[in-house]
């Protein structure tokens, strides 16, 4: 019997020559990722008294959730992180710098065949370049960090084939909803997802990386694609490491075959209040946007299945009265690839960066008919921190364009966010910033 | 950690996080945390609850959001054992890095009700129901997972490796 995608990463990482789903493994990790929960990681290091880690150059932290720090307390946590960082001797520490998904596979962290953590739900983002990423816990994150293993149960594999091609106007995303709407929220429990077929196969890496991030919220532990000439060129100029690709056997057990007609597909709206109910976008029809937030580290990126699939210079047109986030980008966009560019949710400020479509379709309706334009702006031409233009030339950042109307009194931009990170600016932020005062937990 | 005995709490699918442990209670100490476990599907639990008792979920034990300290809260309650028909992976994972067993045991909502005295051998996967004699298995751990559950955790596990032992205390906040 042959091996899964799944299968042949663990058992390599575990030493073994095969492994099959059900088994326990402990395997060794690639690479390790924290974000701001790496203050708590900290406190369980520090009173295991250990005093190194097992291999810093493995590990990876970015601040990104709670950036710029929005309370006393979120700084204080980030000036222990520091202080961790400098204690073990991390040398890739990123702040300011933009989503940390982003940042690990712009960075080329994220290599094909290598099992890698992160103390984030959404590591299963890595799929996308055939690298088996998944989300785990402080304490686990802790053992990780100093001892560079974690066990596994090796899981099932459900088998997602993409078919057809997808129509203009169309996203990725717009299928992995499709799928939470048709099969549920818990298609995947457990499990991980091989996405192939000729739809998958077509895909840029930045629309693979939608739907391998969105996997978990089909239940999924890992959400693969195999990795083909895309990821090859890509990691090119920025893998770390050697790599293997990992192809799965074509005799592979696999717990379910599901074929999804992409050709039928239109735009699909994840309603409230769970990821599974979800309507194409003609039964929804028309509902005035109040909030609208485009920089979630689900798709916040310039084109593909990106920030509106406008491109760095389109625009977008919400009605009035939406208040707009963009989390920004920092990383810039690569010539010729369109998988550059970060923007994620900061959890701190805007709204759950799990949940960013269903944002959208948040609060009650306003009137029809009206409108307000969002152009999206180099950073040049964006107000600085002082409310004056300027800043450094950075694509993919929106800004509003004159006052909107929000419950019946006038307010000038009810809160924009522009960027994330080190590209973070505010406009006109009457009113608070995000217009959502949602905070959320970073995982 | 040999056989759990202890009584039967049941609870329904899709337990979440939130119920085990509200975020408003995070930033807090857990025993002012634990006070509150579960309270909004069964208000008596965390006054009443007993070393050793077994906690019997539904389906999606434990979904919602990533947080550990929900495990943790019932470990600090005293709770011997959570059983469910299946668990939201993350709490899985999590009851386990906090040295809480966990057994996936489909069909256990058929086998106990309220307040039965449940005999819960982890290492065996077996359940036996003391009332009505009825026996059930479950989904067996590895030796290495019920290793880290027998330590206390992987936190113990972590301490027991780079010993440093003095003053290690169990976490007194939920939010580590």
């Amino acid at each position: 019997m042959g091996m899964t995608t799944v299968e042949k990463i663990l058992a390599s990482a575990s030493g073994r020559s095969a492994v099959k789903a059900g088994e326990y493994v402990t395997a060794a990790i690639g690479v390790a990722m924290t974000q701001e929960s790496m203050k708590g990681i900290y406190g369980v290091l520090k009173k295991a008294g250990v005093q190194r880690l097992w291999n810093p150059e493995r590990v990876v932290t970015v601040l990104d959730h709670y950036v710029p720090a929005p309370s006393i307390q979120a700084a204080e946590n980030f000036r222990l992180i520091r202080r961790a960082i400098e204690e073990y001797g991390i040398p890739h520490a990123y702040e300011n710098a933009g989503i940390c998904h982003q940042i690990l596979v712009e960075k080329g962290f994220v290599l094909p065949g290598e099992v890698i953590v992160g103390s984030d739900s959404h590591t299963v983002t890595y799929g996308a370049l055939g690298a088996a990423g998944t989300g785990i816990g402080i304490t686990e994150m802790a053992y990780v960090l100093a001892k560079g293993t974690l066990w596994f149960r090796v899981p099932e594999t459900v088998k997602i084939r993409l078919n057809g091609t997808l129509g203009d106007g169309m996203s990725s995303k717009d299928i992995l909803l499709f799928i939470a709407g048709t099969y549920g929220s818990e298609v995947a429990q457990y499990q991980a997802i091989e996405f192939c077929g000729p739809v998958a196969r077509a895909m840029t890496l930045a629309s693979r990386m939608a739907m391998s991030n969105m996997s978990v919220e089909i239940g999924a532990k890992f959400g693969f694609f195999e990795a083909d000439e895309k990821t090859t060129e890509y990691l090119e100029s920025r893998a770390r490491r050697p790599y293997r690709l990992v192809v799965p056997d074509g005799d592979a057990a696999y717990a379910r075959d599901i074929a999804v007609d992409c050709c039928a597909l239109e735009p699909q709206v994840a309603c409230p209040h769970t990821i599974a109910n979800v309507k194409p976008v003609s039964e929804v029809r028309d509902v005035p946007i109040d909030q609208a937030f485009l920089g979630s580290c689900t798709n916040g990126r310039l084109g593909g299945s990106g920030v509106g699939g406008t491109g760095p210079q389109g625009t977008i047109r919400p009605p009035e009265g939406a208040a707009l986030g963009v989390a920004g980008v920092v990383g810039g966009l690569p010539a010729g690839h369109e998988a550059g560019g970060a923007g994620d949710a900061p959890g701190g400020w805007g709204d759950d960066p799990q949940r960013g479509l269903r944002a959208v379709l948040r609060g009650a309706p306003r009137g029809p008919g009206a409108r307000g334009t969002l152009h999206l702006l180099r950073q040049s031409e964006l107000p600085g921190p002082d409310g004056q233009s300027g800043g450094r030339d950075l694509p993919g950042v929106a800004a509003n364009r004159g006052g909107v109307r929000r419950g019946g009194e006038d307010r000038r931009s009810a809160g924009i966010f522009l960027g994330a990170g080190g590209a973070t600016r505010w406009a006109l932020c009457e009113g608070g910033p995000g217009g959502s005062g949602t905070t959320s937990t970073p995982t | 950690m040999g056989v759990v005995r202890g009584r039967a709490w049941r609870f329904g699918d899709d337990v979440n996080t939130d119920m085990i442990v509200a975020g408003k209670y995070l930033a807090g100490r857990i025993e002012d945390a634990m006070m509150h476990s579960l309270e909004a599907v069964n208000p008596d639990f965390a006054k009443s609850v007993r070393a050793g008792d077994v906690v019997v979920g539904g389906r999606n034990f434990g979904c919602g959001s990533a947080r550990e300290a929900a495990p943790a809260v019932l470990k600090a309650l005293g709770v011997g054992v959570v059983v469910a028909e299946s668990f939201a992976r993350i709490f899985f994972r999590n009851a386990i890095a906090v040295g809480l067993g966990v057994l996936s045991c489909p069909g256990i909502g058929e086998c106990a009700e309220e307040g039965d005295v449940l005999e819960v051998d982890l290492e065996r996967a077996r359940i036996v129901n003391v009332r009505t004699g009825m026996e059930v298995g479950g989904q067996p751990l590895a030796d290495e997972v019920l290793k880290i559950i027998n330590k206390g955790g992987l936190a113990e596990l972590l301490i027991a490796a780079f010993g440093q032992q003095a003053g290690v205390a169990a976490e007194s906040r939920c939010s580590a």
